[in-house]
């Protein structure tokens, strides 16, 4: 990255020009919080309850958000900042996006990261970055509230059996996704294992104690469990 | 739930949460293409037609099928408000689903309730507060941040991902063993497929089958296994 496209990546017209995209994720979020909020106990919640979720969901989402530091200062350095914060924030995912990144600069025909970038490099990255992932707002905005009917249909009209069935469904999605980090073999098989058998007798030792602490640490408890049994091996098989 | 309570769902909490949704969804389309704009007139950038259409043809691709399977396969545990802020900020199987994972378990709520679509609305809102704050901090402060964290600490978030897989997995898991029982080793086997590669005559190369699948499995398994409950229940 030269000091010229780094000067413009960077420059405060960019950061405001990001702005806009990350203010409207935030005041999303804000207005459907606000409003979850205040009907929560309207609508058979209790304030414990609502209490424990917002804890366990703040807690839950720092570990992945550290994970993303090291692939987002990667970004960084194609995009620089600016537009890195918006597309990490902003219909982003950190793998799509060093893939839009990559995709750009192979358009145009240079290498990414080299002293080629310029001004019409992060121009076109800006596009195809964007217009890569409009899809799923796209779909979102148009099937959101549509997609209960699909459940009905699944539930065989019984809304009673919605939750059996989504509970089959999100083990079906969890499994794959635990699978694509068991196959094939590496150290991560055995985070995957110990982070399980965490939680496997955290779960056992909450059904006889009903510890509310549990409930809202025990996904990170058990995640960190299984990050340290894989440093651990990597320090004693010489990998770290 | 009781009448008022639903009433209060039906009519006041959903119509909302969907204006909200629909409305700022739509906004956000035009304001992601606001930094190319300014690239363009502030900086007198010519962005390369053949870079773009390559670009745009190489990423819209590989991401069509995902635009789809992402948001069917993790819906039961958005709904309808997780939907819209998790297409809107991103990040959907790394933050969005362990965030609503840990607070319906937290809350003892189900998944696919109405009092769990709430906790999903609440949840999800907050880990876009701690990702959009984090992300910020890591925008502004930069390498710095990397040069304080010591080398074991910067390893082991290799293995944050996996190990938080394997956590979320075995709670699904211990939900419904009968079902998992069957589903697991179904995963097992449809990973297997899809390495062998006889997913790949699918459009645009089949990456999605298997956790599409899986999905599919998990429905037909769960309904199958517990039958005798959901008539119960329909009764």
């Amino acid at each position: 990255m030269t000091a010229e496209y780094k000067a413009l990546a960077n420059s405060w017209i960019m950061w405001a020009a990001c702005l806009p995209g990350v203010a409207i994720v935030i005041y999303q979020a804000f207005l459907i919080f606000r409003k979850s909020k205040n009907d929560a106990l309207r609508i058979g919640l209790n304030e414990k309850q609502v209490s424990s979720s917002i804890r366990s969901a703040a807690i839950t989402s720092i570990g992945p958000c550290l994970v993303m530091i090291t692939a987002m200062l990667a970004l960084m350095m194609y995009d620089g900042a600016p537009f890195a914060w918006l597309r990490t924030n902003f219909i982003g995912s950190i793998t799509y996006e060093l893939q839009g990144a990559q995709f750009a600069a192979d358009g145009i025909g240079i290498e990414l990261g080299s002293s080629a970038m310029d001004a019409n490099f992060l121009a076109t990255a800006c596009i195809v970055e964007a217009g890569g992932c409009v899809g799923w707002v796209i779909f979102s905005a148009l099937f959101s509230d549509k997609m209960e009917v699909v459940n009905e249909k699944l539930a065989g009209g019984n809304m009673l059996a919605v939750p059996i069935i989504g509970t089959g469904a999100l083990i079906g999605v969890y499994c794959s996704l635990t699978i694509d980090r068991v196959i094939p073999y590496g150290t991560q098989v055995y985070g995957v294992f110990a982070g399980a058998l965490a939680m496997y007798l955290l779960t056992l030792y909450d059904r006889k104690v009903h510890k509310q602490w549990i409930k809202e640490w025990g996904l990170t408890i058990c995640m960190i469990i299984g990050m340290i049994v894989c440093t651990v091996i990597d320090l004693m098989t010489g990998a770290l | 739930m009781n009448k008022e309570q639903e009433k209060v769902y039906k009519e006041e909490y959903l119509p909302y949460v969907i204006k909200v949704g629909k409305i700022t969804s739509w906004i956000s389309l035009p304001l992601i293409f606001i930094p190319a704009l300014i690239v363009v007139l502030a900086f007198g950038a010519r962005p390369d037609p053949g870079g773009v259409i390559t670009g745009l043809i190489g990423l819209c691709s590989a991401m069509l099928a995902w635009y789809i399977v992402d948001p069917v396969t993790l819906y039961p545990i958005l709904h309808i408000p997780g939907m819209y802020m998790t297409y809107l900020c991103g990040n959907s199987k790394e933050i969005r689903a362990p965030a609503a994972t840990a607070a319906l378990s937290s809350a003892d709520v189900e998944a696919g309730t109405e009092q769990g679509t709430v906790v999903a609305g609440i949840s999800i809102a907050i880990s876009i507060f701690i990702s959009v704050g984090t992300m910020t901090i890591v925008a502004i402060l930069g390498n710095a941040i990397l040069s304080i964290l010591p080398d074991t600490v910067l390893h082991a978030l290799n293995y944050l991902l996996p190990s938080l897989f394997g956590t979320m997995c075995m709670q699904r898991i211990l939900l419904d063993p009968k079902s998992t029982f069957i589903i697991l080793p179904a995963a097992v086997v449809l990973k297997l497929m899809s390495r062998a590669g006889l997913f790949k005559f699918l459009p645009f190369g089949g990456g999605y089958a298997q956790i599409l699948l899986c999905v599919i499995v998990g429905v037909i398994v769960a309904r199958n296994v517990h039958k005798d409950k959901i008539r119960h229940a329909g009764k």
